[in-house]
C-alpha cells in the first residue's frame, strides 16, 4: 500500500484552524490508515471512504456529503493519560458543532455524538506510532448513510436534518480542528481535570446502560466520569459503582 | 510530600502549575502536569505506580531482551492480527491491533524475524502482559 495519500489538494491551511495542514483526497480506503504516515497537526479529508472503520473493526459508511477526516496530534505526555484522548476529541467536535448552531447534542461514552438516539458523528482514535495519535472523525452533513446501508435506517442523523443552512464542509472542519488544537493544549497541561467539568455537562439525562467489561456486564444509570476517567454507574439501590475506563469495552444504552 | 512549582510552555504559551508529589509518585488528579515533573520516561515503565482507574500507559510492549515475545501493553480486545505464523517481519512492522476504550493501538514487531507463534485471536479479550505473538 502506498505510504502517501492520493492527495488531490494540499497541503493548505484554513484561517480558522491555525497550525493545521489540510490534505484532501477524493477517495481513500480509510483516512485513518492514510494519516498514519502524516506528521502531527496534519489532517486528511476525503470526499468518501471505501473502507471506513468504526469501532472493533466494524464498517463506517462514508458516502459523499459527509465529513470524513483524520487529524494527527502529538501524543499527550505522559503516555498514561492518552487514554482520555477520545474524550478530548468528542468534546472538541461537540463544541465546534454547537458553535455552528446545533442544539441538543449529547455525548455517549466515550465519544459518540448523538442527537437523542440518533448518531451525528463518530470518532475512532488510533495509535500507529509512539509520538502521535490519529483521531478519525466521521460526521454526517448532507450524506445519506442509510441509503448505502439500509440496516442503518433510523440511526444516523445529519446536519441537514438539524440546520436550515448547514455549514460547508471546510467551515465545519476548521471549527473542529481549531477546537481540537485548543483542547489538546489544555489537556496536555492540565489532564482530564482541564475538561472534566465541561464533559460532565454533556452526557444528557442519566440513562440506563449496560457496560461490557472484561469479566461480564454491569448495568445501571450512567452518571458521568470522575477525574481518573472512570465511569460512574448508579445502581437501583442508589449506590455508585466506579469502573476504570480500561476495563469497559463497550457501553450500550438500553 | 513535596510541592513543586513549575512553568510549562506549550506552543509558546507559559502555564504555571503547582504539583504535589506524594511519596515520589505523581498524584492522580492532574496526571499530565505531575508527570512533567517526573524525570523518568513513563512510556517504558511498568504501570506499578498508576492509581486505579488512571488507565494503563499505552507503552511499548514489554519485551524481554532477545526473546521476541510481544506482550499485551494494555488490557483490551484484539481487533486484528496482521501476521501469520511463518511470516517474516521487520522491526516496526505492524503485528496486532488492540482496542481499549474505543482506541486502537497498533503493536509493532520489536525486532526483525519470523513469526514463530500467535497466541491470540481476533475478537479475543486479552489481559495486559499476556504474550500475544512470538517472533523468533
Amino acid at each position: 500500500m502506498a505510504a502517501a495519500p492520493s492527495i488531490s489538494a494540499g497541503p493548505r491551511s484554513l484561517p480558522d484552524a491555525p497550525g493545521w495542514e489540510i490534505l484532501h483526497a477524493a477517495v481513500v480506503d480509510s483516512t485513518n490508515d492514510r494519516a498514519a504516515a502524516l506528521p502531527a497537526w496534519s489532517c486528511l479529508v476525503a470526499d468518501r471512504q471505501r473502507a471506513g472503520r468504526g469501532r472493533t473493526g466494524r464498517a463506517w459508511v462514508s458516502d459523499p456529503g459527509g465529513l470524513w477526516c483524520s487529524a494527527v496530534v502529538p501524543t499527550p505526555a505522559p503516555a498514561s493519560v492518552w487514554t482520555a484522548l477520545p474524550l478530548v476529541a468528542g468534546l472538541a467536535v461537540i463544541q465546534a458543532v454547537a458553535a455552528l448552531g446545533v442544539q441538543g447534542q449529547r455525548l455517549r461514552w466515550p465519544n459518540d455524538i448523538m442527537i437523542g438516539n440518533r448518531k451525528l458523528a463518530g470518532i475512532l482514535v488510533e495509535r500507529f506510532h509512539d509520538d502521535r495519535v490519529v483521531i478519525g472523525m466521521g460526521l454526517n452533513i448532507s450524506n445519506d448513510p442509510a441509503r448505502e446501508d439500509p440496516t442503518l435506517s433510523g440511526i444516523p442523523i445529519r446536519l441537514v436534518d438539524l440546520l436550515r443552512t448547514p455549514p460547508v464542509r471546510d467551515r465545519l472542519l476548521a471549527a473542529i480542528l481549531g477546537q481540537l488544537r485548543t483542547l489538546h493544549g489544555r489537556f496536555q497541561v492540565g489532564g482530564l481535570a482541564a475538561i472534566i467539568a465541561e464533559l460532565n455537562t454533556l452526557w444528557g439525562e442519566p440513562r440506563e446502560v449496560v457496560l461490557d467489561t472484561h469479566d461480564g456486564t454491569r448495568s445501571g444509570r450512567f452518571a458521568g466520569i470522575d477525574l481518573t476517567g472512570s465511569l460512574l454507574l448508579t445502581g437501583a439501590d442508589g449506590t455508585t459503582a466506579v469502573l476504570p475506563p480500561t476495563e469497559v469495552r463497550l457501553l450500550r444504552e438500553t | 510530600m513535596s510541592i513543586k512549582k513549575l512553568r510549562i510552555t506549550v506552543d509558546g504559551k507559559a502555564y504555571e502549575a503547582t504539583v504535589e508529589v506524594l511519596d515520589g509518585v505523581a498524584s492522580a488528579p492532574a496526571p499530565a502536569v505531575a508527570a512533567v515533573a517526573a524525570p523518568a520516561a513513563p512510556v517504558k515503565s511498568a504501570p506499578v505506580a498508576a492509581p486505579p482507574g488512571a488507565g494503563s500507559p499505552a507503552a511499548r510492549p514489554a519485551v524481554t531482551a532477545g526473546s521476541g515475545d510481544i506482550l499485551a501493553p494494555l488490557t483490551g480486545l484484539i481487533v486484528e492480527v496482521k501476521v501469520t505464523v511463518g511470516q517474516d517481519v521487520k522491526a516496526g512492522d505492524p503485528v496486532l491491533v488492540l482496542e481499549a476504550m474505543k482506541m486502537n493501538t497498533v503493536i509493532p514487531a520489536p525486532k526483525a524475524g519470523k513469526v514463530a507463534a500467535i497466541n491470540c485471536a481476533k475478537g479475543e479479550n486479552v489481559e495486559e502482559g499476556k504474550v500475544l505473538v512470538s517472533i523468533a
